[in-house]
């Protein structure tokens, strides 16, 4: 799933981050890579994502959090389906 | 020149590295410029066992790639050798990310000393182990709380040490049996190489992997450079298809796996009192609350202004008095002493009533400077990047480019400096070209001069309004810009909301001081200078009457008066103080000082003779956007690095002031306002 559809609170785990090179670098840089968990502070609306990363918090505009996939630890949402349909694309 | 080191100071943004740099520094520091390029370079020195130890505080940054300048500017500086001992400064409170750069820069084989600032707040957080930590990493560590200045002496010490036997570090990091062996292999083959100094083939290889682009450069142009790039091509084509990752991300995991193996050693949570976290937390769900958040911004806007004039403006009051005191005073001294009428006339006229009526408004100015300080250093100003975000993009820009914005209402230079932050040169030029439509501090005193003595009752509401008009212009002119001279997407919107902080006393004070200070220095130099030009010019041809019509300066306004004549402000002496009011708009004050050369009654009083409240609205309108100050032009041209973007700035904006004011006084005389 992608990390927008997440909510205020849920917490999940980075499996890819689609953005160009520059930018994935810079997200790197901030804790932010495939395997890390991710804790979701203030995403409602339209505006940017905030949320926890390691010990800092992290703002990143809407449309960089569009190209995240992460996998939900929460229970709420139910990420199976995406989760394999991403897989067999990335094949 | 027997025992000099350089020390630099690196570390991720809000660790807290400018207040040791100040703390091992004090006032021995000046700014200046990396050669060929607009980052700005700090640095400072202090006396260590009979030597000099001069220490440079490098940007900072989260990684040492080739994603901005900073970052290349920071690494070539330790690469090449530049520092003797590189302090790695480290907020403990945050440490896993932090340490993340500090792999890096042993990787890079630098001479590092850990020093781990906030030890406070992370020890409330968890029982950290340093000696575990420095024989881990294998560099010193020192625990540091810089805002108390505490450690400073440890880090002297350590840093003395390092520098007489210098440490490369014992830790080996390795990247997997997928990446490794290619690694080797790369690193084989560019041994044999003539690398540049200072480069080591494994650093070099590693960053060939990372598809540095720098490094890439740098290859290409050895000898069989170009076989050693398309081989790393293929390396990272077959990590791809084995892992599914760049081997960047697989690097970057590798760094993250040693830190958090690290961590598993050296720290253990306290349990779960995150009061820091917690305190910033809770104000944050107020502050960048979606519905709550921009009402509150506007709030403390809005209570800013309030603070700036009403807290403010007895005092100015108070100086005013003084200063018609004093001319009074000066006045009937200097004709009992029978001196020259011209001296008199200089000493009353000109330097009283020039730079005095400009020196009346340091209350509302140093207001100004303290809140402005305050919001920065408690770190609410990332908040409003926040919160701007939406609104930034429907004028094609980031909620990043909205801090130099506030930045401009205290004065456009360090303002348009600021853009430096801006990674894409299209946010960066609009940014910049906008920026003088934030009213800076300097145009201030015309707004409390004018409103005070038309709008007693609305001051601050007629203020606010055209701080008001300066955002709502910039928005409009940030998307037109946007979309017809700099088309293109904006850069992404990714920054830090680091930990509120209380400011402390002190620090903000030192802050506030050094804005402030500068305001002082321009009304006893720049200002000063200027306001004696206009005394002279009003003096000359010799013999005329003093500042009349036949004067020189009487003569310039009389040939541009009949140009602002549509826009309600029509007399001579209003053309001068706009024409003088571009070296610096002070001036604009300090000329109506000198040239109605008040005698017992204040500025205010004359001036309600010479404006009607629609014409003092339409001036003031004038003065917020018309041409920018020199300073700031002068900036414009090295930020942008070209005449012809600073002439656009300077033509628009003259052309845009003029064309307000019209319409404000045509439309308010057809509204019957006039």
């Amino acid at each position: 799933m992608i990390l927008t559809a997440l909510h205020n609170g849920d917490t999940a785990i980075i499996e890819s981050i689609e953005t160009g090179r520059g930018l994935r670098s810079r997200l790197i840089a901030l804790g932010l890579l495939p395997g890390t968990p991710v804790n979701i502070i203030n995403i409602g609306g339209s505006g940017p994502v905030v949320m926890e990363v390691h010990d800092s918090r992290i703002v990143i505009g809407r449309g960089i959090a569009q190209k995240i996939e992460v996998k939900s630890i929460t229970e709420k949402t139910v990420p199976k389906v995406k989760s394999e349909r991403k897989k067999n694309r990335k094949k | 020149m027997e025992n000099e080191i350089v020390v630099a100071l690196a570390g991720n943004p809000n660790c807290g590295k400018t207040t040791i740099f100040n703390n091992l520094t004090g006032s021995r520091q000046h700014v200046g410029n990396w050669p060929g390029v607009t980052v700005e370079k700090k640095e400072g020195s202090y006396k260590s066992d009979g030597g000099t130890v001069n220490v440079v505080d490098l940007p900072g940054t989260y990684s040492l790639g080739a994603y901005s300048l900073d970052e290349v500017v920071t690494r070539n500086f330790i690469l090449t050798g530049g520092a003797d001992v590189v302090v790695n400064v480290i907020d403990a409170s945050n440490i896993e990310r932090n340490l993340y750069l500090t792999t890096q820069l042993l990787e890079m084989g630098a001479n590092v000393v850990l020093a781990l600032n906030m030890y406070d707040e992370a020890d409330k957080k968890y029982i950290l182990d340093d000696k575990a930590l420095s024989s881990l990493l294998g560099t010193p560590v020192v625990r540091m709380v810089s805002h108390e200045n505490k450690g400073t002496k440890e880090l002297i010490a350590a840093i003395a040490e390092a520098a007489k036997t210098p440490i490369t570090s014992n830790m080996k990091l390795q990247y997997g049996p997928e990446v490794e062996p290619h690694l080797i292999t790369l690193q084989s083959e560019l041994e044999g190489m003539n690398l540049p100094e200072g480069l080591t083939p494994r650093w070099v290889a590693l960053k060939l992997l990372e598809e540095d682009e720098k490094v890439q450069e740098i290859v290409s142009g050895l000898a069989n450079g170009s076989d050693i790039l398309e081989e790393t091509a293929g390396i990272i084509e077959h990590i791809k298809a084995v892992l599914g990752d760049d081997p960047e991300v697989v690097i970057a995991d590798h760094r993250y796996g040693l830190i958090s193996g690290l961590i598993m050693e050296a720290v253990r949570p306290r349990g779960p009192s995150e009061m820091r976290r917690n305190i910033s937390d809770k104000v944050d769900r107020v502050l960048t609350n979606r519905v709550l958040g921009l009402p509150v911004f506007f709030l403390v806007a809005w209570g800013m202004f309030q603070l700036t004039f009403t807290v403010a403006d007895p005092v100015v009051g108070w100086i005013g008095l003084l200063f018609e005191l004093l001319s009074a005073n000066a006045a009937s001294w200097l004709n009992a002493a029978n001196a020259h009428p011209l001296l008199t006339s200089f000493i009353v006229d000109g330097a009283i009533g020039g730079v005095g009526s400009v020196l009346t408004f340091i209350p509302n100015i140093f207001m100004l400077f303290l809140l402005i300080s305050i919001i920065e250093d408690t770190g609410y100003m990332a908040r409003v990047a926040f919160l701007m975000d939406k609104i930034m993009h429907t004028m094609g820009l980031h909620g990043r480019s909205f801090i130099p914005m506030i930045l401009g209402f205290g004065c456009n230079v360090p303002a348009i400096m600021a853009t430096r932050t801006l990674e894409s040169r299209r946010d960066r030029m609009i940014t910049i070209l906008v920026n003088p439509l934030m009213s800076c501090s300097a145009r201030l005193p015309i707004y409390v001069l004018f409103a005070g003595a038309f709008f007693v009752k609305n001051q601050g509401l007629v203020i606010f309004s055209l701080y008001i008009i300066g955002i709502v212009l910039a928005v409009v002119l940030a998307k037109v810009f946007g979309s017809i001279l700099f088309r293109g997407e904006t850069a992404h919107f990714v920054m830090e909301l680091p930990p509120y902080r209380l400011p402390t006393f002190r620090g903000t004070i030192i802050h506030m001081w050094e804005r402030g200070r500068l305001f002082l220095q321009r009304a006893g130099g720049v200002i000063f200078g200027i306001v004696v030009i206009i005394w002279g010019l009003s003096n000359l041809p010799p013999g005329v009457e003093y500042a009349s019509e036949a004067s020189f300066v009487g003569s310039l306004g009389k040939f541009f008066a009949p140009l602002l004549a549509p826009a309600g402000f029509g007399e001579w002496q209003t053309a001068v103080s706009l024409i003088f009011g571009i070296l610096a708009k002070e001036v604009v004050v300090g000329t109506f000082g000198v040239l109605f050369s008040v005698g017992e009654e204040g500025l205010t009083e004359v001036i309600r003779t010479h404006f009607t409240p629609l014409s003092a609205y339409a001036f003031m309108v004038m003065t917020l956007i018309y041409t920018p100050c020199v300073a700031t032009i002068a900036v414009i041209r090295r930020e942008t690095g070209s005449w012809w973007w600073t002439l656009f700035a300077v033509g628009y904006t003259l052309l845009l002031g003029w064309i307000a004011a019209v319409v404000v006084y045509q439309g308010g005389r057809l509204l019957g306002l006039g």
